[in-house]
């Protein structure tokens, strides 16, 4: 199985370097320095799990997780914010704006990888969740659908005693085979009973006798 | 100042899973990365430009922290802060000790 692919997007070497170190093992990695980079990559081919820098130049970590909440596509995709540990500022308005978890600075390689695993565990069930979800909406719509073709004819249904037509709910009177047809999936094919057909044979001979 | 604010070499080894090797190559690349990024951290101060210092005292106080170098991280954020606040003068009070603590750090990450 492909391994997983971790977009890590820091402007600082050090931080990025241990994040590759940390995860290199398990996952794919992606680097991009700029929250630009980072979009450009994500746009081209979405990654499994992002872990977004905060502070960095020109566009910081919470534009470029809006913008990547802002596309319906990219909206599962889990982010991790890479604060330092003391930004308790930083923290709360991250998990205000959504962001899954964070990673604090000093990074402890294996706390990053359990986040990292943890969150992708989340993502994957949640996708499960919500194939199993349209599989079953799906399942449902043919069942109604079906429900629906069994009720049309349920009921009372009034046909005529001598030449059989049944009356409709707009008080018109079809023809037995026309009415089913159209309330149902039957199709019909024309034949002649047994019966009928010595019965229009006499018919015939009669007719044939009496021109003789 | 005990050696442990300047530098955790033992610290940065436990956040490593215990990879030596590793550490001492984030450490080779740290006497580096660290007096370049100061040199620009003191260059930036001298203009007017406090988003700016404010972003690059981030940056070095986050390759501090990484290093396990507190002391250097504590004198960043002092930095980063008056920025933030657009204090200017007060971040540029913190020079002589952000390039002494620097210097320290250095000092003690080449220490074996």
């Amino acid at each position: 199985m492909e391994p997983k692919t971790v977009l890590i997007v820091d402007d600082e070497p050090l931080s990025v370097k241990i994040l590759c170190h940390s995860l290199e093992d398990d996952y794919k990695t992606v680097l991009a320095q700029s929250g630009r980079e980072a979009l450009e990559i994500i746009s081209l081919k979405a990654p499994d799990i992002i872990l977004l820098d905060l502070i960095m130049p020109e566009m910081d970590g919470y534009e470029v997780y809006r913008q990547i909440r802002n596309d319906p596509s990219l909206d599962a995709i889990p982010v991790i914010f890479i604060t330092m540990l003391e930004s308790i500022e930083c923290e709360a308005h991250g998990l205000k704006m959504g962001a899954s978890d964070f990673v604090h600075k000093p990074f402890v390689a294996d706390l990053v990888r359990l986040r990292v695993k943890n969150h992708l565990a989340f993502s994957q069930a949640r996708n499960l969740l919500e194939q199993r979800s349209k599989e079953l909406q799906a399942l449902n719509r043919e069942l109604e659908s079906m429900l629906a073709r069994v009720k049309l004819l349920e009921g009372i249904i009034t046909i005529c005693s001598y030449c059989h037509k049944i009356r409709t709910d707009k008080d018109d009177w079809k023809k037995l085979e026309e009415y089913i047809s159209a309330h149902s999936e039957a199709l019909f094919s024309h034949d002649i009973c047994p019966e009928c057909a010595s019965q229009q044979m006499k018919i015939i001979e009669n007719m044939e006798w009496k021109k003789r | 100042m005990t050696s442990t604010q300047l530098f955790n070499k033992s610290q940065l080894i436990d956040n490593l899973d215990g990879d030596v090797e590793f550490a001492e190559s984030l450490m080779g690349d740290a006497l580096i990365e660290i007096p370049q990024e100061v040199v620009k951290l003191q260059e930036l101060c001298k203009g007017d430009d406090s988003q700016i210092i404010h972003l690059h005292a981030h940056t070095v106080k986050g390759m501090a922290a990484n290093l396990c170098a507190s002391k250097l991280k504590d004198i960043c954020l002092k930095i980063e802060t008056a920025a933030k606040d657009n204090d200017l003068k007060s971040a540029r009070t913190f020079l002589p000790e952000l390039e002494q603590t620097m210097l320290m750090t250095i000092e003690a990450i080449k220490t074996p």
